[in-house]
């Protein structure tokens, strides 16, 4: 399913080949560790974790966290931009007496 | 009501942000033109006739009111930042902001400009007195003088006051980037931080049923203090 997501991303030019190329990498690896997560533990107890896991979950929180953040700051720069246009506009537009006798 | 003196209103421009204010904005900007001060009136995206009022009022004082207005709501501190500009593009000395919900008396605003006026000061606050306000709002505003201290190490007797008064170069100085009600503790922080000189001056408060639906409750305050606590984060 992911797969064919970003393969129609791919064909419509939304991602490039390279964005392609490592989403299907973090498929693979993760429907790897999936399957046989016993290959995920020499990894975790490398970081210390009894489990691979463990591991995952951990790694999947911090990634959300980031991403929530990440998120947060965009959302606020898009709100500052916003303002700034609004401002731009309410200067620019700024209702002059010639407009008023204008419109009557 | 008659024109005050020319060398007390000379220069002083008035930044009045409405959001909604159809019934107070004529009342507010026609009183405040009538005294001879110039008033930018900035229509904050209402939804009510808030927008009309103030033209029909620039029509009987087209040389005193100037009128701006934000194509959709952007919040307090964005009103008050676009009045601001606005009032330095007219090349003002002394720039004031006054709510548009009628809490304040327009008498008042001699008392904030003097301070500017006789160099004494870079920025005045006009402090209400608390004992005036119904407990929940004193209450409210004590909570948000305390957390902008905390916060902001600046421990002033009204932190949430509409009324203040700026010197065009403390105007300048000034860099406000909170939306909300967040600026009015905002504006404490930046005079902190650029070590403007503060003085605040007891001032008037007229509360009536549409003034205290408005300003600082506790929803507001808990708002703020979420918006004081990540702008420590903001990178």
């Amino acid at each position: 399913m992911v797969i064919i997501f970003f393969y129609r991303r791919l064909r419509v030019k939304k991602i490039t080949p390279a964005t392609f190329a490592l989403w299907i990498l973090v498929c693979l690896v993760v429907n790897f560790f999936a399957f046989a997560p016993r290959f995920s533990d020499p990894l975790a107890g490398f970081f210390g974790f009894g489990r691979g896991l463990d591991l995952l979950l951990v790694l999947g929180y911090a990634l959300l966290v980031y991403a929530v953040y990440r998120l947060y700051v965009k959302i606020d720069e898009m709100n500052r931009n916003t303002t700034e246009l609004v401002r731009a506009l309410a200067i620019k537009d700024e209702i002059e007496f010639k407009d008023i006798e204008k419109e009557e | 009501m008659s024109e005050q003196n020319s060398e007390i209103t000379k220069d002083v421009y008035l930044v009045v942000p409405a959001f909604n204010e159809e019934k107070t904005v004529s009342q507010i900007i026609e009183g405040i033109a009538e005294r001879g001060y110039k008033v930018i009136l900035v229509n904050d995206g209402s939804n009510d006739d808030t927008l009309n009022l103030a033209i029909e009022s620039k029509k009987k004082y087209p040389d005193h009111i100037f009128v701006v207005s934000h194509v959709i709501n952007r919040g307090l501190g964005a009103a008050l930042k676009t009045g601001m500009v606005v009032a330095h593009n007219k090349n003002a000395k002394y720039i004031v902001t006054f709510d548009a919900d009628g809490q304040h008396e327009i008498d008042d605003i001699p008392k904030v400009c003097k301070p500017l006026q006789d160099g004494e000061a870079d920025v005045v606050i006009g402090a209400r007195p608390f004992e005036d306000m119904p407990i929940s709002k004193s209450f409210a505003n004590l909570i948000m003088n305390a957390l902008t201290f905390i916060f902001y190490g600046r421990n002033v007797k009204d932190s949430q006051s509409g009324l203040r008064a700026f010197t065009a170069e403390a105007a300048d100085k000034i860099n406000i980037v909170s939306r909300g009600y967040g600026v009015s503790s905002e504006f404490i922080k930046e005079i902190s931080d650029k070590e403007l000189r503060l003085s605040e001056v007891t001032i008037t408060t007229i509360y009536t049923p549409e003034t205290q639906n408005k300003g600082t409750d506790a929803i507001v305050g808990l708002r703020i203090l979420t918006k004081m606590v990540l702008d420590l984060f903001r990178i």
